[in-house]
């Protein structure tokens, strides 16, 4: 395959080595076993000690080590359809408090993708301004590949990029949502525009669908009403990330929906450690109804995992009824389906990882 | 005996790229502590080491390890002065990367982007991009599956070319 100009740099970039008197000095170190090993292994001689034990001391530490970064922070704000999926776009961070984005979707959304028009030339590609930046965003279902909307904005300064609601191309003029006025234009059965302008933001919805299963108007206005404000605040969110994942050989799960997003809590476990040591753990049923944060679902709602630090080699997903597993659910790609009846459910999700096993606990509540 | 001898001489082996790994991962010079803990987890894990893999993909992946560790180290601060193995860690030389790899301009705004990337992107940057790990070798390394390799390199390089702007010379 060939390189891009932008791998040649990176495989270009300088090199350092560690000079020859560091190096002996180093592996003098790494065989010697010195103090800095020593040190290093206080916590490490702690655990080593304690796993064989067994017993209540190792369940208590082992449900400190496990629960406490679940349960440390309080529930999601989550709001925004698809904001855990959101928060993975980096780009679209410094739009934070400038934009709005919906609220409701029609399905429920999985991927997303996300892209960036300039308004002008080459000159503002390169200022790289937000201001002539139109973010776009599309908001795919998770269960009909043929179903999806985007969602494109820029600023009304930009007046060439638009012509005023009522002059534009259209099928009717819609008013909706405390007097705002849209265009409502369907080109073709699977394709329809809703455009208006909200807060000096020029917005264009676009939903394309099937012509047999087509999404109404009154669905499309139910998304462009429920836009919110779209902000960045990392001290609100609280699933995992590579960075805050307790221990690095402790698996991390999040599990996420349209608009909601939770930790999965880590309950009976056997890992290895890097160092070789072994980790057993056991959690007291009450204290895993006890710490679950709960994710909210619409009925029948799409439930998907996400494994941050390390992927299963395999994982099941069963659904409990106090202690006994009652339903086993098929798992399409990291994704199932929650219960059609409205009520609060608890599923484990038993991970084999390449360092041992895990079972993970999520509680979810059909709305 | 045998086991230290291996340890050896991967040290020797691997130590340079590891080494280079930890400054572009964690953007400080002050990395030596990171390699030494590297080979210290492998002579402790060596009975782990699964003899038909590769020892520089696990050695990449103990590193890997090191640098979240870091990384969740230096967000939670707080728990610095109950941790004595971890306050060694405090940089201890004033020699920045930049000088340490004797960057020109370019390279230095390269190396800047890179690390004002997320997590992932910065590490499947560093492993396929810089390190010249397979796409086999990097999800090894990362745990992670070919595909999220895949998707996650293309990602980070759109995401980096968005970074330099117009910078990116020919």
């Amino acid at each position: 395959m060939n390189k891009d100009s932008l791998e040649r740099k990176l495989e270009s970039m300088p090199q350092a080595k560690l000079n020859h008197e560091k190096k002996d000095k180093l592996i003098q170190t790494i065989i010697h076993n010195d103090d800095t090993q020593k040190k290093r292994s206080n916590w490490n001689t702690v655990f080593r000690w304690l796993a064989p034990l067994g017993g209540t001391a190792v369940v208590a530490l082992l449900v400190w080590i496990l629960v406490v970064p679940n349960f440390d922070d309080a529930a999601p704000q989550a709001s925004l359809v698809a904001e855990y999926q959101l928060a993975d776009i980096q780009d679209l961070e410094k739009f934070s408090g400038m934009i709005k984005l919906p609220t409701y979707a029609p399905f429920n959304v999985g991927e997303l993708h996300y892209q960036e028009l300039f308004v002008n030339g080459i000159d503002d590609i390169i200022e790289g301004k937000v201001e002539f930046i139109q973010p776009q965003i599309t908001y795919f279902s998770s269960d009909n590949p043929e179903q999806l909307f985007t969602i494109l904005m820029f600023s009304t300064n930009h007046e060439h990029l638009y012509q005023p609601i009522g002059e534009g191309e259209y099928n009717e003029i819609v008013e909706f949502d405390d007097g705002l006025k849209a265009e409502y234009y369907t080109p073709s059965e699977e394709i329809s525009h809703f455009s208006w302008i909200e807060d000096d933001m020029y917005i264009t919805l676009t939903i394309v669908s099937t012509a047999s299963d087509p999404i109404p108007l009154e669905e499309v206005i139910k998304i462009a009403k429920s836009f919110e404000l779209y902000e960045v605040n990392s001290e609100n969110y609280h699933v995992y990330t590579v960075d805050n994942c307790p221990e690095t050989y402790i698996p991390c799960v999040n599990a996420f929906t349209n608009s909601d997003a939770v930790k999965a809590f880590n309950g009976t476990s056997s890992l290895t450690r890097e160092d070789g040591s072994m980790m057993f753990g056991d959690v007291f049923h009450e204290d895993i109804e006890k710490n679950l944060d709960t994710l909210k679902v619409d009925k029948n709602g799409a439930v998907t995992l996400d494994f941050i630090t390390m992927n299963p080699d395999s994982f099941m997903v069963y659904l409990l009824d106090g202690n006994e597993r009652v339903e086993e659910f098929e798992s399409n790609q990291n994704t199932f389906h929650a219960p059609n009846e409205k009520g609060t459910y608890v599923y484990e999700v038993f991970g084999e990882y390449n360092n041992g096993t895990v079972h993970h606990y999520l509680k979810i509540k059909v709305k | 005996m045998e086991k230290e001898k291996v340890i050896t001489d991967w040290f020797y082996q691997y130590s340079d790229e590891i080494y280079n790994f930890f400054i572009y991962r964690l953007g400080t010079a002050d990395v030596d502590d990171f390699v030494q803990e590297v080979f210290i987890r492998a002579m402790t894990g060596f009975e782990h080491f699964q003899q038909n893999s590769s020892p520089k993909t696990w050695l990449y992946s103990i590193a890997k390890n090191i640098t979240i560790d870091e990384i969740r180290r230096r967000n939670r601060k707080k728990w610095k002065s109950i941790i004595p193995f971890q306050a060694q860690h405090e940089p201890k030389m004033t020699e920045t990367p930049e000088q340490l790899l004797h960057m020109n301009e370019e390279n230095k705004e390269l190396y800047h982007a890179i690390l004002s990337l997320k997590s992932g992107y910065r590490e499947v940057l560093i492993l396929r991009g810089i390190n010249l790990f397979t796409v086999t070798e990097t999800a090894e390394i990362l745990g992670w599956s070919e595909n999220k390799v895949r998707s996650t390199y293309h990602r980070s390089k759109k995401a980096l070319k968005k970074k330099l702007g117009g910078n990116l010379h020919e």
